[in-house]
């Protein structure tokens, strides 16, 4: 099987889940995307997304406790998998390389 | 305290939350509900209520996507793939196991679809009329009523145009068309050779007009175009005619003749021709100037009301309060002119609606053809539809083992319903590869009927929606409940064996067959109403005689002191022909327009009691020609025609009782005003038909002159057709050398006023030929396999003693029942919708018995034929063979 490939808005989000860490469900992503990069996501468009990351093996999902402002619901939990920090680090240093081999100016 | 309702105080709404709980798989549900309220409740805090409230709705909707619905398990891969080849594997054998279903199904829907298609790119061919104008939107075509008798009119005098821009600041630019009449253009080439031909789509337009309309210009220059006298701009084709392939024709010099437009012009620039989707077709555009400053229109006293004016408005202008204003504006103009009525106004038609009614007349009725079209074609997929559903629902009991081992070792309901949806949509996708060819083969045939060029661009992406939509919608709509029929048998009546009942699908089925046959019946009533119509028009009394009428156009070069005597010994010599019984020359004839359309009153009576009424100019010969009865006074005679001081007219019935004459007897003698025109009213005309039966009668005016060089009616009694025209044409080269000789003939160019309901006739006959067609398929379908499944009850039925006609008589009279029903179901729409239609003819048919039924009797019969065959088969079958397998 080929290496697998993240589309932008996925390595995003896989990134904010690293980020997060035990923090990390739908509106907190949502809020650190805003925060951080200054980009608006829907609410909708993270959740699919994570649902495919999911699918992928790179995030892995629990159901964590209530809190009163959600109307008592609870929240989903993602945490990065050993594979996903593999893929973003092999994202990550491909990127590196090529970034190398653009003739620099100064 | 401010007191907010419960909704109010809780905030979400409750439906967005429902619908949410519907579509989203509820593994995931909660943590969604809560991620959205959580943000509901942020966004309350930062943007307030009902700022948050649209946030919500617009957040859950967009929840609505296959990543989240589809999601029915957690965490585990959904991959169907699979399972998706193995429906496409079964759906393929199932349609290759019942070949004939298949083939009924597939033929039907394929010409279903090729219909829709076929009709979708006339629609749309139709519907987009001048929307290749840029500035469409703000182009408005400007129509005045005026005049007390409150006619709609699209002519205006060519000085409204300039004094409207003056007065109106929402105006941007206007322009002002005059279609020129028939010219001859010739353009000499250096050589001495010339290139002459006869040209009728010459316009005489404002400079301003290549800056309203968006014509592109290839050569030459566009702003300064039309703005010099005797400037000519030409199409690219006109420009190859003239000047042949590589000429550069800017600069040369074509001269017209005839028309008021005569001289030598210049042209300065040439232009793509003109598309085929434009109301305002031309090959030659003259510049006004010309035209304005001739003989005719330096005469400021003449009102020559024959302009078409275009405006251009300011983009955010507001129309009705623009139109109000021309109120004020034409008071001020026009103010001291008794005919114009109390309440005069201009109204702006928009360029896109022209289209549909470029005389203001029968506006509705081009818009309701096309209605008629789409539904036409609606029926017809609908039709088709059905046939799969009665066929699929049919075959039910058939695949009942199928479905019921397959329940047995767990398939679920949702995978059964997966699997029956996927084979009408494999059914569906065959259909619509065949439908495309077909409908590439059938557009041409449309396109003949209605004189369109008309063929598909697959570079438009709406043709592509369109067969993307009728491919889900039909797999869908047409699947959907045979899916749910057959995956809803229970496992242990199927193994436990024995007749399944399915009884309430017997009676939807029903139903679906009397709607098809509701659909055909109403379309063929609407054939034969539209061709009694058609019929009664083309035969009806016409108060005339035009048979063996031969029109022969006059001469076109009427110049020179002696033509009238040419002309007049022309039509002597004609008179003289032993096969010619009656020669007549006019300016117009029946069928065409009149020359003038023209206020009329009884002398002595208020300018403003006149009448808008047509007037013409005939020879004393006419009346006799066409054979019109005259009700009271006498033709012309010498001395009429002498009178120098007043002139003597004839009018037709309608004049006398719409203009207040009283009876035909007491008009004669009577004086009668048209325009500004005294006259004397010779005779009284019987009303026949100048204009079509569409039309209602109008007043009349015959004025006579003693020759008139524009078309010669030639009444023929002999039977020799072609000898006899070639010896016309012996005459006319004789008295006329150089000019051309055309004739056709008066029936002919009278029946061509119904060309438009000729065409919705044969696009009728057509389309509901094939409705019937594909009805008829079904039918069958539905007959051999019922008849299939009821051959043990015939059997013992037959062994009981029922004899071949018992049998054949049970099974027909189930199908001829529904076409009953269907009957009783199409009669009172045919009463509510023929009426509007017959309502655009201002003489027309009424609804007999036999329209109604005749249609009736012929589907009773198509259907008892298309299913005659298994009928009989059925019913002679030997029962011994039915009987003894078991």
């Amino acid at each position: 099987m080929g290496k697998e490939h993240l589309g932008e808005l996925e390595e995003l989000i896989l990134t904010v889940v690293g980020i997060l860490q035990d923090e990390a469900y739908g509106n907190a992503i949502v809020n650190e995307i805003k925060e951080q990069v200054n980009r608006n996501v829907t609410l909708a468009g993270v959740h699919v997304t994570l649902y495919r990351l999911e699918d992928k093996g790179y995030v892995r999902s629990r159901v964590g406790g209530a809190t009163k402002l959600r109307g008592g619901r609870r929240k989903r939990i993602f945490t990065i998998t050993n594979s996903g920090l593999a893929v973003l680090k092999s994202m990550k240093e491909d990127r590196v390389h090529l970034w190398r081999l653009v003739p620099q100016l100064k | 305290m401010e007191i907010r309702t419960d909704e109010e105080n809780n905030g979400p709404p409750k439906w967005a939350i429902g619908f949410l709980g519907w579509f989203c798989p509820s593994a995931l549900y909660e943590t969604i509900e809560g991620d959205l309220l959580e943000q509901f409740e942020i966004d309350i805090q930062t943007v307030g209520w009902k700022k948050a409230r649209n946030k919500f709705i617009w957040n859950v909707i967009r929840f609505f996507h296959p990543g989240i619905i589809t999601r029915n398990k957690f965490s585990i891969p959904l991959n169907q793939s699979d399972m998706i080849r193995t429906y496409l594997k079964t759906g393929l054998r199932s349609l290759l196991k019942r070949k004939v279903y298949s083939f009924i199904n597939i033929a039907g829907l394929s010409i279903g679809i090729a219909v829709c298609l076929v009709i979708w790119k006339y629609v749309e061919f139709e519907s987009s009329y001048d929307r290749f104008h840029t500035n469409a939107a703000h182009i408005y075509r400007v129509t005045s009523s005026l005049y007390t008798d409150g006619q709609k009119t699209p002519y205006l005098g060519y000085d409204v145009g300039p004094a409207l821009a003056a007065d109106m600041p929402e105006i941007k630019s206007f322009v002002r068309t005059h279609g020129a009449s028939e010219t001859m253009v010739t353009h000499a080439l250096p050589n001495g050779q010339v290139t002459r031909f006869e040209e009728t789509r010459l316009l005489i337009v404002d400079s301003t007009f290549l800056n309203i309309f968006s014509h592109d210009v290839v050569k030459g220059e566009k702003q300064n175009a039309l703005t010099k006298p005797y400037s000519i701009v030409v199409t690219e084709s006109m420009a190859r005619k003239y000047f042949g392939e590589n000429a550069d024709p800017i600069g040369q010099v074509l001269s017209l003749k005839g028309g008021w437009n005569k001289g030598d012009y210049t042209v300065t620039a040439v232009i793509k021709d003109v598309p085929a989707n434009s109301t305002i077709p031309f090959d030659f555009l003259l510049s006004i100037y010309d035209l304005l400053h001739g003989e005719f229109y330096s005469n400021r006293n003449a009102r020559w009301d024959n302009f078409f004016t275009y405006v251009e408005l300011y983009p955010p202008s507001n129309l009705r309060q623009l139109e109000k204003k021309t109120s004020a504006f034409i008071k001020e103009y026009r103010g001291n002119d008794k005919n114009i009525n109390a309440d005069p106004s201009l109204k702006f038609q928009p360029l896109v609606d022209m289209h549909y009614s470029p005389d203001l007349n029968r506006e509705g009725s081009y818009r309701t053809t096309i209605y008629f079209y789409i539904l036409i074609s609606v029926f017809i997929i609908l039709i088709a539809w059905i046939n799969y559903i009665n066929l699929a629902t049919a075959r039910a009991t058939e695949r009942s083992k199928e479905v019921g081992i397959k329940k047995a070792i767990g398939v679920s309901g949702k995978q059964l319903v997966a699997q029956f949806l996927t084979e009408s949509f494999l059914v569906n996708l065959l259909s619509i590869i065949l439908a495309l060819g077909l409908a590439i083969w059938l557009l041409p045939i449309l396109g003949g009927i209605v004189q369109k060029e008309l063929s598909f661009d697959f570079r438009q992406h709406a043709l592509w929606y369109l067969m993307a939509g009728l491919l889900l919608i039909g797999s869908f709509v047409s699947g959907i409940y045979p899916a749910f029929v057959l995956s809803s048998f229970k496992t242990t009546d199927v193994v436990k064996g024995g007749i399944l009942k399915v009884r309430s699908g017997l009676s939807f089925r029903k139903a679906l067959v009397v709607f098809q046959f509701t659909a055909s019946l109403l379309l063929i009533t609407g054939t034969f109403v539209i061709y009694s119509q058609i019929r009664f028009m083309q035969t009806g009394e016409m108060g005339m005689n035009m048979s063996h009428m031969l029109i022969v156009r006059g001469p076109r070069m009427m110049e020179g002191k002696d033509i009238e005597s040419r002309l007049i010994t022309f039509k002597n010599q004609l008179k003289n022909l032993s096969f010619i019984n009656h020669v007549s020359s006019s300016h117009t004839i029946p069928g065409g327009s009149v020359a003038m359309n023209i206020l009329m009153r009884k002398g002595g009576v208020k300018d403003s009691d006149g009448k808008m009424g047509d007037a013409t100019w005939v020879d004393p010969d006419f009346v006799e020609t066409y054979g019109i009865q005259i009700i009271s006074g006498k033709t012309w005679n010498s001395s009429t025609l002498a009178d120098s001081v007043m002139r003597t007219v004839m009018i037709n019935e309608t004049a006398v009782s719409m203009l207040g004459f009283g009876t035909p007897n007491q008009a004669i003698n009577e004086t009668i005003i048209i325009g500004q025109e005294t006259a004397r009213i010779g005779g009284v005309l019987k009303d026949f038909h100048w204009n079509s039966l569409k039309e209602k009668q109008a007043p009349m005016v015959f004025y006579c002159s003693p020759i008139l060089g524009r078309l010669f009616s030639v009444q023929l009694n002999g039977n020799n057709l072609t000898e006899d025209v070639q010896n016309i044409k012996k005459q006319f080269e004789a008295a006329f050398p150089g000019d051309p000789f055309e004739y056709y003939f008066q029936d002919e160019f009278f029946n061509r006023q119904y060309a438009e309901e000729q065409q919705f006739e044969k696009i009728f006959i057509l389309f509901s030929g094939l409705a019937v067609f594909i009805a008829c398929l079904g039918l069958w379908g539905l007959t051999s396999f019922t008849t299939l499944q009821r051959r043990k009850e015939i059997s013992i039925r037959k062994v009981l003693g029922a004899s071949v006609t018992n049998v054949i008589s049970m099974l027909s009279w189930q199908y001829l029942k529904l076409v009953l029903v269907a009957g009783a179901v199409a009669f009172p729409v045919t009463f509510m919708v023929a009426p509007t239609w017959l309502k655009n003819f201002a003489f027309h048919i009424d609804l007999s018995p036999a329209l109604v039924f005749l249609p009736f009797f012929v589907l009773s019969i198509v259907a008892f034929t298309t299913i005659a065959t298994q009928v009989f088969r059925a019913a002679r079958a030997n029962p011994v063979d039915h009987l003894k397998y078991e």
